[in-house]
């Protein structure tokens, strides 16, 4: 499903299905997923794409939030000075993207995985974040491109101690997604600093090939990025 | 016509000087106003942009009026002595407008609340509109504009439900006696777990919190966002108790069972009447 189109279109996958219909006073687009009533909205030009591709899933059914909290379903202990990398996955949400030769704007912004939202720290100095427990796997796992992707996390202890982590959160601002048909990928970097933080950031692969880079939401809202790193400073 | 004095050596020529001078400065003030908003709109918070304008531009206004003063031949200095009793007259009477201005001024420095905050201040609860240098606006929930001199607001028990990013609501529902508690904590937890804005963490917590007259209380306790928190709060309670009775469980609601003394069958206990016996 995911790729540009040429409007009118129409799209099927499992249980999502999206048309861009003419009419009278341009287009029509329709958004059905099995469960849900259906969405509608107009477009009105003349002629434009569509653009489908992950986007970073912080947007339904509110965006109240710019992080994202994965905590492992197992602990772990890593070594000092040790790097290891594994797998892990993470909820995406699906970006749909009307763009002509001047301009793109985010349409519709779907999520078929129900979203959970966290508390990383306490009340007072934590962030809020989109919550997902995820396995751990050493290679990469098949999951559905609609509902997940999947994190490549290297894991750099950079103390002399011996440090357990359980958890991971990235600022949705370094969240750069590539994607397949088969596959959405993200890159990652959790640098251990001590037994109760760690600075995460996210990274472009030093190969892409077969795989195309997601239009970021922050990037079609013209949001300015100051940093795309984050300390976690409330445990690991 | 312009030299014409109009009071001590004040000619109308000055006098209107004067008056131009005021009006540009208030005119620079409210263009440069315009200018950081535009410039700073993203680029800082909505109060703080609040305090920078304010700051810039009674700061114009107020160099405009000394200039003004001196044209007419007015000096500040001079008017301070020159004020004498008429000074600690005006002192004594504008007493409480100080006290205002200088609470208004620690208000921006200390910043207790913040524009755009959900505040109760001497009970007056509602959003902060403005924070003012004499008084503080607040649009109350039914919308009414509230006007608090700073010097109430500075001394007064503020309650801030936003200063921090999660905020607690609680419920205590009551089921019947003969209703399995455990299954309803079950069901609720579950229902609590499938809500986006119900947070993880701080953990929800729901429990048997007392065995009362007519009912097994189950104290509900849910974190969620500031922003996300009266929704929920507002639709939580419904659901859990359409989730309870779906599964068979019911509130309670009062009720007296008697037992009437003349049906004893011994010394220890009491039988239930049985009307179809």
């Amino acid at each position: 499903m995911y790729g540009a189109y040429d409007i009118p279109v129409e799209l099927k996958k499992k249980d999502l299905s999206l048309s861009v219909t003419t009419a009278a006073y341009g287009y029509e687009y329709t958004r059905r997923i099995s469960d849900r009533p259906d969405f509608n909205k107009l477009i009105l030009a003349d002629r434009s794409r569509m653009l489908i591709n992950p986007v970073e899933p912080l947007n339904n059914p509110k965006h109240v939030t710019d992080y994202f909290q994965l905590e492992f379903d197992k602990k772990m202990t890593i070594a000092p000075h040790k790097e290891k990398k594994f797998f892990a996955t993470f909820p995406i949400e699906i970006g749909v993207f009307l763009f002509t030769k001047q301009d793109f704007e985010p349409f519709d912004i779907i999520n078929l995985v129900p979203a959970k939202y966290s508390l990383y720290g306490d009340p007072r100095v934590g962030v809020l974040t989109r919550y997902h427990k995820t396995g751990i796997f050493s290679e990469e796992p098949d999951i559905d491109p609609l509902r997940y992707g999947v994190v490549s996390i290297s894991v750099r202890n950079t103390d002399s101690q011996w440090n357990t982590i359980s958890r991971l959160v990235i600022n949705a601002y370094g969240m750069r997604l590539y994607y397949n048909e088969k596959i959405v990928k993200l890159f990652s970097t959790m640098k251990v600093l001590n037994e109760i933080s760690a600075e995460t950031d996210c990274y472009s692969p030093p190969s892409d090939k077969g795989f195309k880079k997601a239009m970021e939401l922050y990037k079609s809202r013209k949001i300015s990025i100051t940093s795309s790193k984050f300390v976690m400073m409330e445990g690991i | 016509m312009l030299q014409t004095v109009v009071w001590g050596k004040v000619t109308v020529l000055q006098l209107i000087i004067a008056l131009g001078i005021f009006i540009i400065s208030v005119i620079i003030s409210r263009i440069l106003a315009l200018y950081v908003r535009r410039s700073l709109k993203n680029k800082t918070s909505k109060d703080a942009l609040e305090v920078i304008i304010k700051v810039i531009s009674y700061a114009i206004i107020l160099i405009g009026l000394i200039w003004a003063f001196s044209v007419i031949g007015l000096k500040l200095s001079g008017l301070l002595v020159a004020g004498g009793i008429l000074g600690i007259v005006i002192g004594f009477a504008s007493q409480s407008i100080v006290g205002n201005l200088i609470s208004g001024i620690f208000l921006m420095v200390e910043r207790p609340v913040r524009i755009g905050n959900t505040v109760d201040i001497n009970g007056s609860i509602g959003i902060v509109e403005d924070i003012r240098i004499i008084s503080t606006t607040i649009r109350t929930f039914d919308g009414y504009q509230v006007r608090i001199p700073n010097e109430k607001v500075f001394t007064a028990n503020i309650s801030n439900y936003v200063a921090n990013i999660v905020r607690r609501f609680d419920y205590n529902v009551g089921i019947r006696y003969n209703d399995d508690a455990d299954k309803a904590v079950t069901i609720i937890k579950e229902l609590i777990d499938k809500e986006a804005f119900a947070l993880k963490n701080p953990e929800p917590l729901v429990w048997v919190s007392s065995l009362e007259d007519n009912a097994v209380n189950i104290n509900v306790k849910i974190w969620a966002p500031v922003s996300e928190w009266w929704t929920l709060k507002t639709s939580m309670l419904w659901r859990i108790k359409k989730a309870l009775e779906v599964q068979g469980i019911e509130i309670a609601f009062p009720q007296r069972v008697v037992w009437f003394g003349d049906k004893r069958e011994n010394n220890d206990s009491l039988t239930f009447i049985n009307p179809e016996k």
